[in-house]
């Protein structure tokens, strides 16, 4: 069960008005960081949507979010213009998910993380050895989408465009678990054999659920080669996935508006500590001990138990 | 619609849970299973929705060998589980656990009509289901299995844990989906729950049945009663 309680209605609308704000009136630095913790909040929100709600701990969501990424370049680079290319790389993350998903479905736990990792492996290998795709050399000269009235090269414009998405993701993620859709989704998790004995394919639906967070992750991609205009095999590199892991568990899994809490946090947490330590994986390895301590629920779950009090 | 079993053996893990078990339950009837613990009734029941696979013998539901199916197309073929552990699904709520499986059915059963036969469930629809009482929980695992429009219902002990009034409160329950022409294979240790509902009973004994009859046979069955049941 998902409900959009009012506090968490709150926390969203909270989180994605103050990083709107602190874009027009921060820096540069501050527009980059908003884009950089849209594109994130993304990424937790699709892994989120499977690991909190299916129970499908994934290691392969970077890489996922790398094919979306590359399809776009890919496609803009062959002369498609933005929008359609958009459409290019998501549809090939929702593709590639739906592929990782209907494989390895039937494992659970250590063995589903285990092969989702494999397959992670699998495509950054790929894309880091095909020369078509630049190789550890990666791919420049990406274009940004046009948008109507104004340049999506201006760094106001495009942290504003990513914020937009972000908003456009999690209502598509709310509406996802509301949906009968999510609700089969959900009791696969809570109970397979029960599920199956209700006349439906738990197999499947968890591939279905896969496929549609990799959508997600294919949208967190396409705006990831947006905003940086260069797409590398860094973005799928499997610490990537555990670096979204860990940041859907700093802000609360299982919640979706703990991937907003849990990206703002923790890149604004980096840029801060990075400011005058090279440490600053100790300052979130500390938070994240924190965090789970108390409870493991995460930021926003800390946030919504203090109501409770 | 008709349930035929035939010469069923099934394994549970390595240990045999049945040996050769026969029985039929027809239409608008009633048919208990009755045995002691580990006899093989449960057993019997998860082999039917296709649980426990690597079955010899046969089972015949509506004129269709479905032994070797798998267990969603069994499902979606009339015949649903209510569970001994009920297994609401427990993070969605009353309404979504019942939705969720009324889209599989053919739409006999609306939440609204599992609200009239159960009438406790409907002040509680938007509840998560984790958090209803033991008997609550026991009215919404029936009222899931019925939202599939199912015209076999197996029922594996579903007064254990219930409170009197809860039980009453069954027993008009599973009458009038028997009056609808509810086909019911009921496992019970409540002897005297089940013999006031069933129709036909049989004793179950290692995996076998062993003693087969209508509800006045059983009354008079004082051996095999003694012997099967220690009643």
């Amino acid at each position: 069960m998902f409900r959009l309680t009012t506090i968490r209605a709150a926390t969203a609308a909270l989180v994605l008005i103050a990083l709107a704000a602190w874009s027009v009136h921060g820096d540069y630095l501050a527009r980059e960081i908003t884009a950089e913790i849209a594109i994130l909040a993304i990424l937790v929100l699709a892994l989120d949507l499977v690991a909190g709600f299916g129970g499908m701990v994934s290691l392969a969501h970077g890489a996922i979010m790398g094919v979306g990424a590359y399809g776009y370049a890919l496609a803009n680079l062959a002369g498609l213009p933005p929008w359609p290319a958009a459409l290019v790389g998501i549809v090939a993350s929702t593709a590639t998910g739906g592929v990782i998903g209907a494989i390895s479905a039937r494992l659970t736990g250590v063995f589903f993380l285990m092969v989702t990792l494999a397959f992670g492996q699998m495509i950054w290998a790929l894309t880091f050895r095909a020369d078509a795709l630049g190789g550890d050399n990666g791919l420049g000269g990406i274009a940004r989408p046009a948008l109507p009235f104004v340049d999506s090269n201006d760094p106001l414009v495009f942290a504003l465009y990513a914020l937009l998405m972000l908003l456009a993701c999690l209502l598509l993620c709310v509406a996802v678990l509301r949906s009968p859709f999510g609700h089969r989704f959900q009791a696969v998790h809570d109970n397979p054999a029960r599920a199956a004995a209700l006349g439906f394919a738990p197999e499947r639906i968890r591939a279905q659920g896969f496929a549609i967070s990799s959508m997600l992750a294919g949208v967190a991609g396409v705006l990831a080669a947006q905003h940086m205009q260069f797409v590398s095999p860094e973005l799928m590199v499997w610490t990537a996935s555990g670096e979204v892991l860990v940041v859907l568990i700093l802000g609360g899994i299982g919640s979706v508006t703990g991937a907003m809490v849990g990206a703002a946090g923790y890149l604004l947490l980096k840029h801060w500590a990075a400011g005058w330590t090279d440490h600053w994986h100790l300052a979130v390895g500390l938070l994240l001990i924190a965090v789970v301590l108390a409870g493991g629920r995460g930021l926003s779950g800390l946030l919504e138990r203090r109501r409770d009090a | 619609m008709t349930l035929e079993i035939h010469d069923l053996t099934a394994f549970h893990g390595k240990v045999q849970a049945l040996h050769g078990l026969s029985l039929r339950v027809e239409s608008a009837q009633i048919h208990a299973l009755l045995g002691r613990n580990g006899a093989g009734k449960s057993a019997l029941l998860s082999r039917i929705i296709g649980c426990l696979p690597d079955a010899q013998g046969r089972i015949i539901w509506d004129g269709q060998d479905i032994t070797h199916w798998p267990t969603p197309r069994i499902a979606r073929a009339g015949i649903a589980l209510v569970p001994e552990a009920r297994e609401v699904f427990a993070s969605l709520t009353v309404h979504e656990n019942l939705a969720l499986a009324g889209r599989i059915g053919r739409g006999d059963w609306t939440v609204s009509r599992v609200g009239a036969l159960f009438p406790n469930l409907l002040t509680r629809l938007e509840a998560p289901a984790g958090m209803l009482s033991g008997g609550e929980q026991q009215m919404l695992a029936i009222g899931r299995a019925l939202m599939t429009s199912p015209r076999l219902l197996l029922l594996d002990e579903p007064t254990e844990g219930l409170a009197a009034p809860m039980v009453t409160a069954l027993q008009s329950a599973l009458a009038s989906l028997k009056a609808d022409g509810l086909a019911i294979l009921l496992v019970e240790q409540n002897v005297r729950f089940a013999a006031a509902l069933a129709d036909r009973i049989t004793l179950v004994s290692r995996g076998a049945a062993i003693w087969a009859g209508g509800p006045k046979e059983f009354a008079h069955a004082d051996e095999a009663r003694q012997r099967y049941l220690g009643a």
